[in-house]
C-alpha cells in the first residue's frame, strides 16, 4: 500500500501522537441525582464554564451544556421545573463519547456531523469506560487544523516524492497509475462509507477480522476505533453470556456452509439486536461476494429512540393479542393455569421430600423441562408476562443446573423464589381489566360486553397490521357469534316467569343438539319475534295442571328447543311442546268466522294447511285476546321474521301429544357450523 | 404437500402445529413425545419432514435428532425450541437438522420454513 493512501485511513491516523488525550480536559462532574439547582449556582460560580459532565457512577451518563440549560430554565415554568428537580431530566442523555484511544481524526467528522443543536457541545472521553474528562470543541478544532496542516504537509511530500519517481522511473510509470486508480476508488469508498453517518458499517471475511474500511458511526457506538478486531470479540462485550460462545461458532458455520439455505438459517441465529453502551442497535447481516471471497457485511442502526416508541406500542398490542386469545380459547388459558399453580403449589413439598439419597440433579432437569414447558404453552396462549416471568425463572434453574450438582438446600432456595401467583400477577390484571371478574370465573361462557369487544376490534385494527391483524379479527368474528343454544338459553327464565303468572308448571327449558355459531346481529329481530311461540305454546299449547293429570300426563308440562345442522349451510332450529296439540276443527271454525276459508274448502283441508292459517295477520284463536297472546299479530311476525332472514317455518301437531315449530334457516357464509368453533361454549 | 411427524411433549404445542400445518393442507401421519418415540415412529411412518421439539423428557430434541439422521441422512428436520436457545439450536444445526422454528408459533414462519426445507 502506498504512503500516501495512509494518510486518508482512519486506521493510520490513530497513532500515539494523534489520540486525544492531550486534548482531555477537566470538567465539572455532577451525579444524575444533583438538583438543577446546584448546577445553576456552579454556573454562576463559574462564568467560563461551558458545560459539566453528568457521572452515573464513575460512568458518563449525560451532558449539561451552559446555554441549553438556560434556555430550558428560561422557557416557560421551566425555572419551577427544573431547578428543584434532578439534573437526568434536563441533561443530554445521548452525548458523545468516546475511548481516549481514538484518534482526532475520527472524532472530528464525528463531531461535526451532530444534530447542529450540538455542534459545539464538549465530547466526554473515557478510558476503559470510566470517564476521564471532556474536550471542548474550541481546543480540538484548533488541534485539529494543526492535524490538517500536517496532513497537508505529508501529501505535498508524498507528492512530491512520487513526481520525482514520475520522472526518474518512466518505465513505472503504469503501474503508478495503476496505483493511483486504486488510490482513488479506496478513497471513494472511504468517503462513501463516511457520508453514511448516521448507520454503521463494517465488513469481515471468513478470518472475522474487520477490514479498515468501516464508516465512522461504528466510532461512535463502540466509542473504540474496531479496524482489525475479531467481530465476535468486539460483539462479545455487548451480548449477554449465553450468547457469546454461540456468535463464534455461527459466524464460523455461515463461512463453511454449503448450501444457500444453511447459510440463510445460520444468519438467522445471529444477535438481530444489540445493546451498545446502553442504546439499543439494531444489526442486520448480508453476505457478499468479492470474487472468489464470501465477506460478510454488517450494517448498526442505532434505534434506541424508536424502540422506546415501539415498546409502548407493543405492549399495549400484546395485551390486545392476549385478550383475544384468552376470549377465544378461555378453558385452555384456565386449565394451562390450573396445572401451573398445581405444579408450583407442589414444588416446595416435592423437594422438601427428596430423600439424602436423590439426586437433587435429576430433580432440577425435570423441573427445568417442565417450567421450560409451560413457558412455551404460556407464549402459545399469549400470556406473554407469564411467559417472560417463567422465561426468568429458566435462567435462574439454568444457572444452577450449569453449575456443580446442587444440593437440595440450593434448589429449595431457587424454588423459594417461586411464586405462581406473583408469576401469573400481571396477566391475570390485564385480562381482568378488560374482561372483568367473570374470565377467571371458573363458569365456561363468558359474558363480554359488546361494546367492550368492538373496541378491541377497533384496537386490533389500529394496532396491528396485515396478516397477524387478519388472524385476530378472525378470531374477534368468531367471538362475535353465538352459540345458537346460547342464543335460546335466555327464553328459561321468561318461559319460568310466564308459566308462573298463568300458573302452568313448566320444567326448565330443555335446549339441546348441535353446536352452531351464527352472528347475532342480523338475527336479533327474529330470536325476539319467538317470543310468541313460546308465548303460544306456554299460553294455549299447554294444558292446566289438572287437565294434564286428568289425561294421564305429568302435571309440569315441557317445552323444548333442539338445535341441528342441516347440511353445509343450514341450521334447522326446533321448538316443541308436550301440550294438548293444535285443534284443527277449531281453528278451521275461526277462519270461517273471520271469513278466511270457505266451509267448502275447509272441509278438504288438510292438517298443514290448517296450521298454515295460524301464521296468517288476520288470524287469532282465541276468543278473547289474552292477557299475553292471541292479538293475532305474533306468529305472524315469527314467520315474517323468518323469512327475511331467507328461512322457511312449518308446524308440526299431534292431537293430545303436542306441537312442534320447525325453522330452517340459512347459516351465512362464513359462519361455523358444528362443533369445531374453538370458542369455549 | 408434505407428509409430516410433529414431536413435541406439550400437547398444546403439538396442537397449534397440527393446525397450522393441515390448514396449509400438510398431513399429519404422526405424533410423538419425545425422541425415542420420534426415532420408531420415523422408522415405521417414514414421513418426509419432522419437526422436533428440543426440550422433552427422557430423550431429548437433541438425541432424537441424531438417531432419526444416523438412520437417514436425508432425513429432514426442523426443530422447535423457545426464545434463547441459540446455543441448542446451533448443536441440532451441526447435527444435521435443516431448520429451526421458535415458540410461540406464527403460522407464516412455520409455513415458509417447512416450504424452504422441503424446496432445498
Amino acid at each position: 500500500m502506498s504512503a500516501t493512501l495512509a494518510a486518508f485511513t482512519p486506521a493510520d491516523l490513530s497513532s500515539e501522537d494523534q489520540s486525544i488525550k492531550n486534548l482531555v480536559e477537566q470538567a465539572m462532574t455532577f451525579p444524575a441525582s444533583a438538583l438543577g439547582g446546584t448546577v445553576h449556582a456552579f454556573f454562576k460560580e463559574h462564568p467560563d464554564a461551558d458545560g459539566v459532565a453528568v457521572l452515573d457512577g464513575d460512568r458518563p451518563a449525560g451532558l449539561i451544556m451552559r446555554n441549553e440549560f438556560y434556555q430550558k430554565l428560561g422557557s416557560l415554568y421551566g425555572r419551577d421545573l427544573f431547578m428543584t428537580r434532578p439534573i437526568r431530566l434536563i441533561m443530554n442523555p445521548a452525548p458523545l463519547i468516546v475511548e481516549v484511544s481514538v484518534d482526532v481524526a475520527s472524532i472530528a467528522v464525528i463531531a461535526m456531523n451532530r444534530d447542529p443543536n450540538h455542534l459545539y457541545d464538549m465530547v466526554l472521553v473515557t478510558e476503559e469506560d470510566s470517564y476521564l474528562g471532556v474536550v471542548s470543541i474550541k481546543r480540538f478544532m484548533l488541534e485539529l487544523s494543526r492535524g490538517r496542516g500536517r496532513q497537508i504537509e505529508l501529501l505535498n511530500e508524498q507528492q512530491e516524492i512520487l513526481r520525482l519517481a514520475n520522472e526518474a522511473e518512466i518505465l513505472h510509470r503504469q503501474q503508478i497509475e495503476v496505483k493511483n486508480n486504486e488510490l482513488r476508488d479506496r478513497n471513494e469508498a472511504v468517503k462513501n462509507l463516511l457520508d453514511n453517518a448516521g448507520q454503521g458499517f463494517l465488513s469481515f471475511g471468513a478470518d472475522l477480522a474487520i477490514s479498515e474500511e468501516y464508516s465512522l458511526e461504528c466510532v461512535q457506538l463502540f466509542r473504540v476505533q474496531i479496524g482489525g478486531r475479531r467481530f465476535p470479540e468486539l460483539l462479545a462485550r455487548h451480548l449477554p453470556s449465553e450468547t457469546q460462545a454461540t456468535v463464534d461458532e455461527v459466524l464460523g458455520g455461515i463461512f463453511l456452509a454449503a448450501k444457500p439455505l444453511q447459510q440463510k438459517v445460520f444468519l438467522s441465529l445471529l444477535p438481530g439486536e444489540l445493546i451498545i453502551h446502553d442504546r439499543a442497535v439494531r444489526a442486520q447481516y448480508k453476505l457478499i461476494r468479492r470474487q472468489d471471497e464470501i465477506r460478510m457485511m454488517v450494517i448498526l442502526t442505532d434505534v434506541t429512540e424508536r424502540k422506546r416508541l415501539e415498546r409502548e406500542m407493543a405492549e399495549e398490542r400484546n395485551n390486545v393479542k392476549m385478550v383475544v386469545r384468552a376470549l377465544s380459547r378461555q378453558s385452555e388459558v384456565l386449565s394451562a393455569m390450573a396445572a401451573f399453580r398445581e405444579f408450583a403449589g407442589n414444588l416446595g413439598p416435592d423437594v422438601a421430600a427428596l430423600g439424602a439419597d436423590d439426586c437433587a440433579a435429576t430433580a432440577l432437569a425435570e423441573i427445568f423441562r417442565q417450567v421450560h414447558t409451560f413457558k412455551g404453552d404460556f407464549a402459545q396462549l399469549g400470556l406473554h408476562n407469564t411467559a417472560a416471568a417463567l422465561h426468568e425463572l429458566e435462567n435462574a434453574l439454568a444457572v444452577l443446573a450449569n453449575g456443580p450438582p446442587p444440593s437440595r438446600e440450593a434448589l429449595a432456595d431457587v424454588l423459594s423464589g417461586m411464586d405462581a401467583e406473583l408469576i401469573l400477577e400481571r396477566d391475570v390484571a390485564i385480562l381482568t381489566g378488560i374482561l372483568g371478574e367473570s374470565f377467571f370465573g371458573g363458569s365456561e361462557s363468558l359474558r363480554v360486553d359488546k361494546r367492550a369487544l368492538l373496541d378491541l376490534e377497533g384496537r386490533v385494527g389500529s394496532l396491528l397490521s396485515g396478516a397477524a391483524r387478519e388472524a385476530v379479527l378472525a378470531e374477534l368474528r368468531v367471538l362475535r357469534r353465538h352459540n345458537v343454544k346460547d342464543i335460546l338459553a335466555p327464553y328459561g327464565d321468561y318461559l319460568a316467569g310466564l308459566a308462573e303468572r298463568l300458573e302452568k308448571a313448566v320444567a326448565p327449558l330443555l335446549v339441546t343438539g348441535d353446536d352452531v355459531f351464527v352472528d347475532r346481529v342480523p338475527r336479533e329481530a327474529f330470536v325476539k319475534a319467538l317470543v310468541h311461540v313460546f308465548r303460544n305454546m306456554i299460553d294455549h299449547g299447554l294444558e292446566d295442571m289438572d287437565e294434564r293429570l286428568a289425561t294421564g300426563k305429568p302435571e309440569t308440562g315441557t317445552i323444548a328447543c333442539h338445535v341441528a345442522r342441516a347440511g353445509e349451510d343450514m341450521v334447522r332450529l326446533e321448538v316443541s311442546d308436550d301440550g294438548r296439540g293444535i285443534d284443527v276443527a277449531r281453528v278451521l271454525a275461526k277462519a270461517m268466522q273471520k271469513g278466511l276459508v270457505t266451509p267448502q274448502a275447509a272441509g278438504s283441508m288438510a292438517p298443514e294447511a290448517v296450521y298454515d292459517l295460524l301464521f296468517r295477520d288476520d288470524f287469532s284463536t282465541r276468543d278473547e285476546v289474552s292477557l299475553l297472546s292471541g292479538r293475532g299479530v305474533g306468529l305472524a311476525a315469527v314467520r315474517a321474521e323468518t323469512e327475511r332472514l331467507g328461512g322457511a317455518v312449518r308446524v308440526e301437531s299431534e292431537p293430545g301429544r303436542g306441537s312442534r315449530f320447525i325453522f330452517t334457516l340459512p347459516l351465512f357464509p362464513d359462519e361455523t357450523v358444528g362443533g369445531t368453533g374453538r370458542m369455549a361454549a | 404437500m408434505a407428509r409430516i411427524l410433529v414431536v413435541d411433549d406439550s400437547a398444546l404445542s403439538r396442537k397449534s402445529l397440527k393446525e397450522i400445518l393441515e390448514h396449509a393442507g400438510h398431513e399429519i401421519v404422526g405424533e410423538a413425545g419425545d425422541g425415542q418415540d420420534a426415532l420408531e415412529k420415523y422408522k415405521s411412518l417414514k414421513p418426509d419432514l419432522v419437526t422436533m421439539d428440543i426440550t422433552m423428557p427422557r430423550v431429548s430434541g437433541i438425541e432424537g435428532l441424531k438417531s432419526i439422521v444416523a438412520a437417514d441422512e436425508e432425513a429432514r428436520v426442523v426443530m422447535i425450541s423457545a426464545l434463547g436457545q441459540g446455543a441448542k439450536i446451533l448443536e441440532a444445526l451441526q447435527n444435521g437438522a435443516r431448520h429451526y422454528l421458535t415458540k410461540p408459533f406464527e403460522a407464516d414462519k412455520v409455513l415458509d420454513a417447512v416450504a424452504e426445507v422441503l424446496a432445498a
